[in-house]
């Protein structure tokens, strides 16, 4: 199990290190649409939607990094007064219960409405038209990637239990 | 047939004028089927963000909403004429051309792809024109402008005329206008733009508004919702939504009115475009309605459908001028051409 | 499921949740999900993929977040502001108190060249902290004022909480900004005073500095420290607030230029590595979407909510509150206080917004005056127990001998000054509404 667990944290680490610098890219394209505006009196006619949709792929498919960081938010005060055990126990009731329907919305209702939107060849409507379904592609896969990340968070909480019930 | 309910939101939020178009059609429903019927209507943004509204509709996660249909022409570009044209109907052209030409059955073909009946129900005529801190009274002040502007179809013909089209939200506008990120921009009719505070921002208003010659509004239905009705019901549905449309015609040709005279009493300088300019715009117009129908065959059909009822009307309306209630125009797109792409 | 029952389940669902410590994001769409089961049924669960897609991320006013984030992030790496914190803290030697005046003064430029929390709480953790604690400076003092004055960065423009809530009123980025500046610079101000007026008073609490160590530097070499350390955040200042108050830009490009100037003193100042670059990348990345994906379990949780008519339930109880248009102000803003302690700013935000702002524009009450007001109550929320990121940030840095409990204690002079400024801009809401009728009209 722990070497499940240590699979995926390399995986996400992996993903998340390659997603990262679009940040970069995001600004690089805003600099390039002032100066073009600035410079040579006219904008771009593609940067606003590809900005926009960089931005919304950028903190999606962070968000299973995040959580291998412990970076998201959350109210552990009163978690850490319990023992070890009684935390993992509480972890993983948290995410059954809260977790596992959040996921399931994304990756099912996530498919189809990405479906929805290949299948009719969604573009943006402005003079340059921009596919519009990769980003809502976006919403599955990155609920793909915590859903990953999760079963290995939850694996090291199992692993936490069955060490103390041996202790 | 038991009550139904249904969840009905909009594109338009609180504030915007465009929504007393879609309450208007909810109180006469109510108040005319609401044994059967009771609408539960909210403002936009409150469920989702505008932009959702079709998804929704489509999904049936809410039953329907109210729409400008071509804020859906990135999913088939047929529904821009649908909403408007670039200097081509006017209001009674709309009217005419959805009750007596076949454009109704044309929104029900199209909305159809998408699980959806379509009932039009809004119709506004000419929109302002653009608004903003450059005085634009000829073409050839469009040269190296940047304009707010909607829609493909009339960024092309924009482009042709020398200027080029900035997208924002139409929220943004009076402060992109205010702030000199755009020289001027389009928005809605005088009604909507004055109540939307453009006579803040703007110094000059240039008509006609050859880029949103009149415009069309409507409630997308979720097919099942649709077929729970009973028959008498649906037919209450389209009778509040013609009720309605005559409505909003004369509404906003009054909202119009009276907010052109308060601009101009705020000192808005209104130029108007001359005849000549106003026909190279229709030169340009003309080939850009050809390009653009034939990217799509629903498009060509639909453009077909349109240009074909002009050619038919002007048989009567060029022999009642000065008493006709459309433009005389002899210069139309090819209807040959257009067929060609169908 | 009655529209009262579910507000009371959904809720109920979401502290429960929260206090087991779950993260925030999927306890709020968790309970979106169960929610639409039990209240407005099934076939109502799509608008939480419209309301994740619409709302978080087709976006465009939310993409400055990210870019104000990097911003923050190459700023704190070409280490001008431990730098300006020296120039300073020299400046102020002769006073009492001096030490925490600096983190004040350097709070507040940080403040207004980035717009995140906890920018400078970390770093004035690290770089201030001990030094106030070696020179005898008042344990819960230090913190306090370092705490209060970190979380000003959010309130003081640039700050990307301003710019979610312009997302979602219908007040713009600019006036918003424009609004927030006076109030931020405000609470600045009064954390000032309040140091000098107590080290007055109690002189143990904040001693100066020795005189042998000011001597170390002569007049002439601080005036350089000062001019040349005090440049780049004012170049900062300039750059971001210039552009956007001039309307030169909108405020996601007036972010990207923040990028852009604060790479250039990354290369100018800081260590230019590759290495580092690519890190601050991911930082970034990973507060952005700490910050982001807040936002979309709240705007899951309140699309349903508001399809099952919960929105409506609290709106109607607000207004039934007796006290009239006062009494509704008062029970919103104590609410916001209240959420503070336990949600943070992007859940407070999405879930009061989409209630509170109907009614305060049904009641005709300045629609931007009540967002500000928000706003600064919110600075409380950084503060207050049990939850509030000043404290995590500082209890991350703190050396060993200060305890949760001694921060507990040191944000109360603050909250409670937070709340006199509230009310002093209820009596003269013109310190909000001033600054954004000069400049925009
Ligand atoms: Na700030
Ligand atoms: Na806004």
């Amino acid at each position: 199990m722990h070497a499940i667990a240590k699979a995926i944290d390399s995986f996400n680490e992996l993903f998340g290190r390659i997603v990262a610098p679009l940040i970069a890219v995001i600004t690089l394209i805003v600099l390039y649409d002032i100066a073009m505006r600035f410079f040579l009196g006219r904008p771009s006619d593609w940067a606003f939607d590809v900005t926009k949709m960089l931005f919304g792929a950028h903190f999606m498919l962070m968000a299973a990094y995040g959580l291998r960081h412990h970076a998201h938010v959350e109210v552990d005060v009163l978690k850490r007064l319990l023992s070890r055990k009684k935390q993992a126990a509480l972890e993983i009731i948290g995410y059954v219960v809260f977790f596992i329907p959040f996921i399931w919305l994304m990756l099912t209702y996530g498919w189809s409405f990405f479906e929805r939107s290949i299948s009719r060849g969604e573009t943006t409507y402005g003079m340059v038209a921009i596919p519009v379904y990769p980003v809502k592609g976006v919403i599955v896969l990155a609920a793909a990637l915590i859903l990953l990340q999760a079963i290995a968070v939850v694996l090291r909480a199992i692993i936490q239990l069955r060490e103390e019930n041996h202790a | 047939h038991a009550q139904q309910e249904w969840t009905m939101t909009t594109t338009w939020p609180d504030n915007l004028d465009l929504i007393k178009i879609d309450q208007h059609w909810v109180e006469l429903v109510n108040k005319l089927a609401g044994e059967e019927l009771q609408i539960n209507f909210r403002a936009g943004g409150t469920l989702m963000p505008g932009t959702e509204v079709f998804d929704a509709t489509q999904t049936g996660a809410i039953q329907a909403s109210g729409d400008w249909p071509g804020y859906w022409a990135g999913l088939s570009p047929a529904f821009s004429p649908l909403a408007t044209t670039t200097s081509l109907f006017n209001g009674v052209d709309y009217l005419n051309w959805i009750q007596q030409w076949g454009g109704f059955e044309l929104y029900q073909e199209v909305y159809g792809n998408y699980n959806m009946v379509y009932l039009p129900y809004g119709i506004t005529n000419n929109e302002s024109g653009f608004m903003g801190n450059t005085p634009i009274e000829s073409i050839a002040d469009l040269e190296g402008k940047r304009l707010r502007l909607s829609g493909r179809d009339q960024g092309r013909v924009l482009e042709e005329l020398g200027g080029s089209q900035v997208t924002l939200a139409g929220g943004e506008v009076y402060q992109a206008i205010e702030r000199g990120v755009i020289d001027a921009g389009e928005f809605s009719t005088p009604g909507v733009d004055y109540n939307a505070g453009f006579s803040e921002v703007a110094d000059y208003w240039s008509t006609p508004g050859w880029h949103q010659s009149a415009s069309v509004f409507g409630v997308m239905i979720n097919k099942e919702a649709w077929d729970e009705l009973s028959e008498e019901t649906q037919e209450t549905l389209k009778i509040a939504a013609d009720a309605t449309m005559a409505w909003s015609l004369a509404w906003s040709e009054r909202q119009s009115t009276e907010a052109t005279v308060k601009f101009q009493e705020d000192g808005v300088e209104i130029s108007t475009l001359s005849a000549e300019d106003l026909a190279t715009i229709q030169d340009a117009t003309n080939e850009v309605i050809l390009r653009g129908a034939c990217e799509d065959p629903m498009h060509a059909k639909v453009y077909h459908s349109m240009i074909s009822y002009m050619e038919h009307y002007a048989n009567w309306r060029d022999v009642t001028v000065p008493f006709n209630m459309s433009r005389s125009i002899d210069n139309l797109p090819s209807l040959e051409e257009i067929e060609a792409c169908m | 499921m009655s529209a009262e029952l579910l507000t009371l389940v959904m809720f109920g669902g979401l502290l429960i949740g929260l206090f087991m410590g779950h993260p925030l994001a999927f306890v709020l769409g968790g309970v979106a999900v169960i929610g639409a089961f039990l209240g407005p049924g099934t076939n109502t669960l799509g608008i939480i993929i419209n309301n994740v897609y619409g709302n978080a991320m087709d976006n465009y006013v939310l993409v400055a977040i990210p870019l104000f984030i990097l911003m923050a992030r190459f700023l704190n790496d070409s280490g001008v502001t431990e730098k300006m914190f020296d120039a300073m803290r020299l400046l102020l030697a002769n006073l009492r108190g001096g030490l925490a005046l600096t983190v004040v003064v350097v709070s507040v430029l940080l403040a207004a060249t980035t717009g995140i929390v906890g920018a400078s709480i970390a770093v004035m953790g690290m770089i201030a902290l001990v030094p106030m604690l070696k020179y005898g400076y008042n344990k819960e003092l230090s913190a306090g004022v370092i705490m209060a004055s970190g979380c000003l960065g959010i309130l003081i423009p640039p700050s990307i909480m301003l710019i979610l809530m312009a997302s979602y009123s219908p007040v713009s980025v600019g006036a918003l900004f424009a609004g927030a500046l006076v109030p931020g610079l405000m609470l600045g101000v009064m954390y000032a005073l309040y140091v000098l007026i107590i080290c007055f008073v109690k002189p143990s609490y904040g001693p100066k500095v020795p005189a042998a160590e000011r001597a170390e530097v002569s007049t002439k070499q601080l005036l350089i420290m000062l001019a040349k350390y005090v440049v780049p955040p004012m170049s900062l200042i300039l750059g971001v607030l210039g552009a956007l108050f001039t309307g030169l830009a909108t405020a996601t490009e007036a972010s990207a230029i923040g990028v852009f100037i604060a790479f250039i003193l990354f290369m100018i100042f800081g260590d230019r590595k590759l290495s580092t670059c690519y890190n601050t990348l991911i930082d970034a990345g990973k507060t952005t979407t700490m910050v982001m994906l807040v936002l979309v379990g709240a705007t899951a949780f309140t699309g349903v909510f508001s399809i099952g008519g919960g929105m409506d339930v609290i709106s109607e109880l607000v207004l039934s509150m007796p006290g009239g248009t006062v009494g509704a102000l008062i029970l919103m803003l104590f609410l916001v206080f209240i959420l503070g302690m336990f949600l943070d700013w992007t859940g407070i935000v999405l879930l009061s917004f989409p209630i509170m702002l109907p009614i305060v524009e049904t009641m005709g009450i300045d629609v931007l005056w009540f967002v500000v007001m928000v706003a600064v109550v919110l600075q409380t929320s950084f503060l207050t127990p049990p939850f509030g990121y000043a404290l995590f940030y500082l209890k991350g840095v703190a050396p060993p001998g200060v305890e949760i409990v001694d921060l507990y204690k040191a944000v109360v002079p603050f909250v409670a000054l937070i709340l006199l400024a509230c009310v002093l801009m209820a009596f003269f809401p013109v310190l909000i509404t001033g600054l954004p009728s000069i400049l925009l009209d």
